[in-house]
């Protein structure tokens, strides 16, 4: 059995971190670039729009801008692929903000049927016998992970999903370090900037990959699932 | 008394307030992320001040406590389209007499990436969408269920890609790196 056959939740999510003018993202400036259609602008729903944060709803999409934070998220898988164009189309649109990463990120929750099967995949990836020797009453919380890739690197955490009874919940960030291109601006820190133009170069060049990635993550975590039956 | 076809003001407030109780309880264990099933036994059907009962026990054949997590899923699909088959199409010709347009499509869920020829009706466009419809208009074609309020239904959804026109800057740069491209493989006039 694939692993998507046990979605029971998924969202998909990009974020993008630079310096951004939070206030000019509202469903109607989307609706003005023609990034969502007029009607999903006009009931778009703003929770906050001032002048650090700006956070809204519009149908399929949420947004969620501060002054460093770019984050775009869907929850209905119908829309990935429009969730990429969106984020291609904003930063087509200002070309000239400053970025330096990049996060594509897929968050699931599957279904298990029974708690042993749970219990038993957890119990592969952390054998609690291990630590029962020394300690009173150990738990699984959380293991996470991480792997280099060309751009940067894919990390990946499992725990028990806090919405699907005996549920497992996976969480997927590939995350682009090397945007590429001439560098414009350089933080306190000593993070690197460069023009959001390199950004939408890399959506087109390196997103179908990047997704790609993020999917063999979630099949090969899959298979250890299965191994484990 | 007949119980299904009387009920009093008193016991339809007692409904009302189960309700209102019941998804006030989802929302905050959904909200907090503590549905499990370590959660509390919480007793919907009595007030939380006085202890009273809010219902009339005889009438609604309930248990009285409930578990959160029983209808996490629920709370997890509210108003979803979850797609189970998709395909990326491109518009071949939009015949605006009879609504229609002929399509190729791509199928993006198997790993062969099958193609086809599709004919769609304009109606199956989202209408936020119909202005985009144009040959050469890329679009998303998912096949899924569609949850609302609890309900799941299988629907089709033909979604327009939106990305903004190229700006006249960046056109003259492709120009000009044509132009520039086309010097220098042109052959020696001398």
């Amino acid at each position: 059995m694939n692993y998507s056959e046990a979605i029971e939740h998924q969202e998909h999510s990009i974020v993008v971190l630079g310096k951004f003018n939070a206030q000019i993202f509202s469903p109607a400036w989307f609706g003005m670039e023609g990034l969502i259609s007029k009607e999903e602008a006009y009931e778009g729903e703003v929770k906050i729009n001032s002048r650090g944060v700006s956070v809204f709803k519009a149908a399929w999409l949420e947004v969620e801008v501060t002054d460093d934070r770019f984050k775009v998220l869907t929850r209905q898988s119908a829309y990935y692929e429009m969730l990429r164009e969106l984020t291609r189309g904003t930063f087509q649109a200002l070309n000239n903000t400053p970025v330096r990463a990049v996060g594509v990120n897929f968050q699931t929750h599957l279904r298990m049927y029974k708690k042993e099967e749970l219990d038993s995949f957890i119990d592969t990836l952390t054998p609690m016998s291990l630590w029962q020797n020394y300690f009173i009453e150990p738990n699984f919380e959380r293991i996470v992970l991480k792997d280099k890739t060309e751009h940067g690197y894919v990390r990946w955490s499992v725990e028990k999903s806090v919405l699907v009874e005996h549920g497992l919940y996976v969480d997927i960030n590939d995350h682009f370090e090397k945007i590429g291109g001439e560098e414009v601006w350089k933080d306190n820190l000593g993070n690197t900037y460069v023009k959001a133009e390199k950004l939408v170069d890399l959506i087109i060049n390196s997103f179908p990959e990047s997704v790609q990635r993020c999917d063999d993550t979630m099949s090969k975590i899959w298979t250890i699932k299965l191994a484990t039956k | 008394m007949n119980s299904t076809s009387s009920v009093s003001d008193k016991e339809k407030e007692g409904v009302v307030l189960v309700d209102h109780e019941l998804n006030s309880h989802l929302l905050a264990d959904f909200f907090n992320q503590k549905l499990s099933n370590t959660s509390p036994k919480i007793d919907l059907f009595k007030d939380s001040d006085s202890n009273r009962p809010l219902v009339n026990e005889n009438w609604l054949d309930l248990k009285t406590t409930f578990r959160p997590a029983k209808l996490s899923n629920i709370a997890s699909k509210k108003n979803e389209f979850l797609s189970i088959q998709k395909w990326q199409g491109i518009v071949e010709s939009f015949d605006e007499e009879n609504s229609t347009f002929l399509a190729t499509v791509i199928d993006l869920t198997g790993p062969d990436r099958k193609k086809g020829s599709v004919e769609f009706d304009v109606d199956e466009v989202d209408p936020g969408d119909w202005d985009l419809i144009a040959e050469g208009a890329i679009f998303y074609w998912n096949i899924g269920y569609q949850y609302s309020q609890g309900v799941r239904t299988k629907s089709s959804l033909i979604r327009f890609s939106r990305l903004p026109p190229w700006k006249k800057k960046f056109i003259e740069t492709i120009k000009e790196t044509a132009r520039n491209r086309f010097s220098f493989f042109k052959p020696d006039q001398t």
